[in-house]
């Protein structure tokens, strides 16, 4: 019990930390309601030559299939800078010696940020998506703590992936180019710009082995045409796909851990 | 004023050369960034092919417009960078009390503090747009020379008004969060069709973010040259170099010098 | 004839004041309050060509706050000020081309970059001739022993090494007057002693006006003939510094400790502290010779460690505080 409530006082820090930064949280719910109503406008547009249905998304569902997405995206931690910055200015050194894990000790102190960033974001985007183009029609209540497991699984496999990424600092001085490769992935072939149904056949087979749709199609997905065939498929897949990037970036962490040892720091 | 002016080139033109003798000491990573860059801004490129699958026309654009405003605002964006590159630090060196060096040499202060630094993968914005234009309009000289001329108006577009949001924090302190908002606000509705815009939005991107100066208006002018539009582009153009010039060396008689301390009581 | 006047000078900021937490930040965003700081009040000097003079107060005095008038980065709430005849609010371009500065913590050259780059960038800047930038750099390089340094980013060379090459791009365009904010801030004695040697040639050799600001005694003692002493924003002493080593500045601190216990029967030392075998005494240097005493002390016992250092400037300043409250003192004190 001790060991849990230490991660769980991480996690209360991180909170209190992040509601001090007001101003910073205004501007970034600000930026939400900004980009979807670009997406508003945008597709708007479209279904206005289109007519009422495109790949089977009414414009309603479209508009609150990419809230959702965006919802789980922006709800991400500074993981990637801060282990990064800690790798590459070998403060990591001094974090080895201290008696926690140091993916968990990330994950602890991100679950902070990302909390209060997936609460604001929840209220302002289900706020947005009855303002802009009102609720779904088949959306039932009971759906939603299921949804927002998924939505949460999503946010936990974006935080190991991005973990895994920025622990390659360990042997690369610039590392950034893959945040933004995958964020851009996520953006595409994750289906966050645009759902997968409207991909040419092909690569839309493709994108849904792929890691990137659980982190946003998934969720998005069943929020806005929930049933539960493609629930358990879509959870079954995300919490395998968890799993695998939890391990991984243990993984890579232990062999940096070795390559600094042999290297120096 | 005639000689100022050419003064003033002749410091940016120098910087330049400075700057990128230093970039190209570290040519692996100037490569992998710009490289980095041009893949980056290509997933774009797959959303609008995608859009462009299911839908002939967006806004009055077809895929080529689409992809022609890309390319202007990616090198007008990338210019601003390369050239300007310390622009993204004002409100940080204000904060910090940076602004001391400049103030102590014979130059202009704004001109010597936004060209004293660049952003390398800005590198790969300018040749991203560059080949996305030549790709989709064609190697024509008259063409050519039109997008060159827009990216450089574009640039000056787009560095005033991101010096005017990092010079708020002269007035308001710390302005990087309405820095961050505004700066994406120019982006992206510098890469949306026009004909996407109600008549409120419309209205704030040729007035107060005049992010329709950056690639619409260009478009428009390529695709049926107009006095009219040309000669309100250049006036807002001299407008708004006008005005930024003038808000940032008001705002510097309130600078500090690094004694902007919020002190807890 | 003083080419630095400065009539009356305050400058007053205004800083935003928050209270605690979170409720605090959010009332602090919907009225924000602030309070008035008076960081310099109401000074006055003169400097003249050629001198050497020592601008020292504790931290946070307005030293820093003063010199970024004279140079003109900041504006002056209220008074005048002169420097070779110009404004520096008004005329700070061309202000610029006559004087040099260097702050301790703040770095004009570029951190990425050698030294050489920024020299020859810097150069540009001032606008001097291909030819001109060359020969100064190697005088200077020489003048400052840098050579070595030249090729190396800044960002990897030592504070000490930092400081030589800031001082020297300080000097390229020849200025007539050098403004020095904590040359020596953080600095180990070694490198203290060699940067202080440096501004000592500096001045012998060119002529150069030196405006020198520190919270090292040292520093006054071994480089100025005249200090300004100023504490809170205000003008405490000015005088030579010959005067303020007889009067204030004669205290010496000697730790010493021996291998064996000692006794110290000295009618001229004050013993401050005694521990174990470690002694820390207080000497006057304007009554007896440190020479004397030293050897003196050495015979006591077998030394294990010595050292020699000057009171911190705050116990100074307090001493002149109560000298001139009392009003005349130090004969009294004696």
């Amino acid at each position: 019990m001790k060991r849990l409530s230490k991660y769980f006082h991480i996690f209360k820090v991180s909170i209190s930390n992040n509601l001090v930064y007001v101003l910073n949280f205004i501007t970034r719910n600000l930026f939400f309601l900004f980009i979807v109503y670009v997406m508003l406008l945008l597709w708007s547009n479209i279904y206005g030559q289109k007519g009422e249905v495109i790949s089977g998304y009414s414009l309603r569902q479209m508009i609150w299939y990419l809230i959702v997405g965006e919802m789980v995206v922006l709800s991400k931690s500074n993981v990637f800078s801060e282990v990064a910055e800690d790798v590459k200015k070998g403060q990591i050194a001094y974090l080895l010696n201290k008696p926690y894990n140091y993916i968990l000790y990330c994950f602890s102190n991100s679950l902070g940020e990302m909390g209060t960033r997936l609460l604001t974001n929840l209220f302002l985007g289900g706020l947005m998506g009855l303002l802009y183009v009102g609720p779904l029609q088949d959306f039932s209540l009971i759906h939603l703590p299921f949804i927002l497991a998924s939505i949460l699984l999503g946010i936990f496999i974006n935080f190991f992936i991005f973990i895994s990424l920025a622990l390659t600092a360990f042997w690369l001085e610039e590392n950034s180019a893959f945040m933004w490769i995958y964020t851009k992935l996520v953006f595409t072939l994750g289906g966050m710009l645009i759902p997968l149904e409207m991909f040419p056949d092909w690569l839309e087979k493709v994108a849904r082995y792929l890691p990137f749709a659980y982190v946003t199609y998934g969720p998005a997905k069943l929020a806005v045409d929930f049933n539960w065939g493609n629930y358990i498929n879509t959870v079954f897949l995300q919490v395998g796909y968890l799993l695998i990037f939890i391990l991984i970036s243990l993984g890579v962490f232990r062999k940096g851990v070795r390559a600094l040892n042999v290297n120096g720091g | 004023m005639l000689t100022e002016a050419k003064k003033n080139l002749k410091l940016i033109g120098m910087y330049f050369k400075f700057n990128l003798a230093a970039s190209m000491e570290y040519r692996a990573s100037f490569l992998t960034q710009t490289f980095g860059m041009v893949l980056n801004n290509s997933t774009f490129i797959f959303f609008w092919w995608i859009l462009f699958n299911n839908v002939k026309e967006i806004g009055g654009y077809g895929f080529k417009e689409v992809m022609i405003i890309w390319g202007i605002a990616s090198t007008s964006y990338g210019l601003t960078f390369v050239l300007f590159g310390n622009i993204r630090r004002i409100s940080q060196m204000i904060i910090n009390g940076e602004l001391d060096s400049y103030l102590l040499q014979p130059k202009d202060v704004l001109i010597n503090i936004i060209s004293s630094s660049t952003v390398i993968s800005a590198w790969g914005d300018i040749f991203y747009g560059l080949i996305l234009f030549i790709g989709v309009y064609g190697f024509d000289l008259i063409g050519l020379g039109l997008f060159i001329f827009f990216c450089f108006t574009g640039m000056i577009f787009f560095a005033s008004v991101m010096i005017c949001a990092n010079t708020l924090t002269f007035y308001m302190g710390d302005s990087r969060g309405i820095t961050g908002l505004i700066f994406e606000f120019m982006i992206t509705f510098s890469i949306y069709p026009e004909g996407i815009h109600n008549s409120y939005t419309k209205l704030i991107i040729y007035t107060l973010l005049p992010s329709a100066f950056i690639s619409l208006v260009p478009v428009r002018l390529m695709t049926d040259f107009s006095w009219n539009w040309f000669l309100l582009l250049m006036g807002a153009l001299v407008g708004w170099s006008v005005f930024t010039y003038w808000l940032f060396m008001k705002g510097l008689q309130k600078y500090e010098s690094g004694n902007l301390i919020v002190s807890k009581l | 004839m003083s080419i630095i006047s400065a009539k009356n000078l305050s400058k007053t900021f205004q800083v935003k004041t928050k209270e605690q937490g979170l409720k605090g930040s959010l009332k602090a965003m919907v009225s924000p309050q602030y309070k008035e700081i008076q960081a310099v009040k109401n000074i006055s000097l003169e400097v003249a060509r050629g001198e050497v003079l020592a601008f020292i107060g504790p931290n946070g005095a307005g030293k820093s706050t003063t010199i970024k008038m004279l140079t003109g980065i900041l504006h002056p709430t209220a008074g005048e000020i002169n420097v070779l005849g110009l404004n520096p609010t008004t005329d700070r371009r061309k202000l610029s081309y006559k004087i040099g500065t260097v702050f301790g913590q703040k770095s004009q050259l570029w951190f990425h970059l050698p030294p050489l780059d920024s020299f020859n960038l810097l150069g540009r800047i001032y606008e001097m001739e291909e030819e001109e930038i060359k020969k100064r750099i190697s005088y200077l390089t020489e003048l400052f022993e840098i050579e070595d340094l030249l090729e190396t980013p800044v960002r990897k060379l030592s504070l000490g090494q930092r400081i030589r090459c800031e001082i020297a791009a300080s000097l390229l365009h020849k200025p007539e007057i050098i403004f020095l904010d904590e040359p020596t801030i953080g600095l180990d004695v070694v490198v203290k002693q060699k940067i202080r040697d440096l501004i000592k040639t500096l001045s012998q050799e060119s002529q150069t006006t030196i405006f020198l600001t520190s919270h090292d005694a040292g520093d006054i003692e071994q480089l100025c003939r005249r200090a300004i002493i100023i504490n809170h924003g205000q003008i405490v002493l000015n005088e030579s510094v010959k005067n303020l080593k007889y009067n204030y500045m004669n205290q010496k601190v000697i730790d010493i400790k021996y291998a064996e216990s000692v006794t110290i029967d000295h009618p001229e030392l004050k013993v401050l502290k005694s521990k174990g075998y470690a002694v820390k005494i207080e000497i006057d240097s304007s009554k007896c010779d440190i020479d004397n005493t030293i050897s003196d002390l050495m015979k006591l016992g077998k030394v294990v460690d010595i050292t020699i250092s000057d009171p911190p400037l705050e116990e100074i300043i307090s001493g002149i505080y109560q000298e001139k409250d009392i009003g005349g003192g130090y004969l009294e004190k004696a």
